[in-house]
């Protein structure tokens, strides 16, 4: 910053803060008051102007009503556009609760290969999660994959497709048997045997769940046979009788 | 019009910052307290960025209706709330030039003087406040908003580089310029008189 600039930013500080008069700033320096003089008198003159530029009454009134009105209009139509945006939002959620039922619904007839079916077993999923009987839901499932698979009968991809879903449902079936569970489960595996029997099919790890006396002997199980384990006869060798030395001890002749 | 020779009191930053919170949260009382502390300053801020009272008016009161619309960007923790103001009657007072010409004659930019003062004297202020307002215009924007920022709205060197973006050297140096040329054009005037 050049000398003069200094002394003008010292001034112009004096000059705002009311310490000093123009006259002063100039008295104070002599060397730079013929520059300093009409920039002062600019400062000075817009800060004296400025004090004498003020708000009438009657425009402040006028200001504070046509804000006031504003204010108003504005706050009636901010209203009015959250109690449009309520009844929009609330309309479009109604719009996707009416279309996700009716797309649910729609869905549970949905067999393998169809649209729906994807959105058939995401339903599922999220019946089984929220339901407080896993098993129950399970067992439910189970029947639907059943039915699947005796109506795709005709299209080995579609049938294979229900037929994995079936093995998953078993697997978690068989993870949750216990006492109380057991027998709800195996009758209604014996169903399904049944049924696809009838169909004339046959899914080998149904069997492992369901009892010999069940298995009414014409659904061959697929399932290699253990084969029964003879345990070893051991034999014992015979150890000979080990006769123990006489000891001679020689008396001793008094 | 007539000289009040009073600068506007700023609000307490407390009752300012209450006021602020009040009227972002919907209180449009809160906000006509606002518009009570700062219309004075607003008002002196545009009178001297347009040609006529009328003008200075209508900017200064869009300036409050702007600042009720977009309340909710402004950030408490950031520039004082005057400065806020001053950033858009400054938008205001650019938009309206861009969209309109200027041509109102000097009797129709007269303000109304108050009774106690002679005829002389009224003149005598008019026209000085006019030569400042039309040498004032011959600056650009920059000059003319470090003056206003420094002379009327009175703030230091360091809160004008704040608020404009630049260092305090930069902003010593645009004032000497600005009162340089606003000194010269009034020179002239005298000159042609």
């Amino acid at each position: 910053m050049s000398d003069f600039e200094q002394v003008l930013d010292d001034c112009l500080r004096r000059l705002t803060s009311g310490t000093s008069t123009l006259d002063e700033c100039l008295s104070g320096h002599p060397e730079h008051a013929s520059q300093l003089k009409p920039l002062l008198q600019s400062a000075a003159g817009l800060m004296r102007h400025s004090r004498e530029v003020y708000v009438s009454p009657a425009f402040k009134a006028r200001g504070r009503a046509k804000l006031s009105l504003y204010v108003q209009d504005r706050s009636r139509q901010r209203a009015r556009k959250t109690f449009m945006f309520r009844r929009f939002a609330v309309s479009v959620a109604v719009l996707v609760l009416a279309l996700l039922s009716v797309g649910t619904v729609r869905a549970q007839s949905a067999l393998p290969g169809d649209l729906f079916y994807a959105w058939k077993l995401a339903s599922e999923g999220v019946w089984r999660e929220i339901s407080s009987d896993a098993s129950h839901v399970d067992l439910v499932l189970a029947n639907r994959r059943i039915s699947e698979i005796v109506a795709t009968a005709d299209d080995p991809t579609l049938q294979a497709e229900a037929l994995h879903d079936y093995q998953e449902i078993l697997a978690r079936l068989q993870s949750g048997l216990d006492a109380d569970s057991d027998a709800q489960i195996l009758s209604v595996l014996e169903s399904h045997r049944k049924s696809l029997k009838d169909a004339g099919l046959s899914v080998p790890q149904l069997d492992d769940y369901l009892s010999p006396e069940e298995n009414d002997g014409e659904i061959v199980p697929d399932l290699p046979q253990t084969p029964a384990v003879t345990p070893p006869v051991l034999e014992t060798p015979q150890i000979p009788a080990v006769t123990p030395p006489v000891l001679e001890i020689p008396v001793p002749v008094p | 019009m007539k000289s009040s020779e009073t600068s506007p009191v700023n609000l307490p930053i407390p009752e300012e910052s209450r006021l602020v919170y009040q009227a972002k949260s919907g209180d449009s009382e809160a906000f006509a307290q606002l518009y009570d502390a700062y219309l004075e300053r607003v008002y002196r801020y545009v009178y001297f960025r347009v040609s006529d009272d009328q003008t200075a008016e209508d900017l200064a009161s869009q300036v409050f209706l702007k600042a009720w619309e977009g309340l909710d960007r402004y950030q408490m923790n950031g520039s004082p709330f005057v400065a806020w103001l001053y950033t858009i009657a400054r938008n205001l007072v650019i938009d309206h030039y861009r969209t309109r010409k200027d041509s109102v004659a000097l009797e129709e930019i007269i303000p109304l003087a108050s009774e106690d003062e002679s005829l002389d004297e009224q003149v005598g202020i008019m026209f000085d406040l006019q030569t400042m307002r039309d040498a004032l215009h011959y600056l650009n924007e920059e000059q003319q908003q470090v003056l206003l920022l420094r002379f009327i709205a009175e703030w230091s060197t360091e809160n004008i580089a704040k608020e404009m973006g630049k260092s305090e050297g930069a902003i010593r140096a645009l004032q000497m310029r600005a009162l340089q040329m606003m000194a010269k054009h009034m020179q002239e005037r005298k000159c042609n008189e």
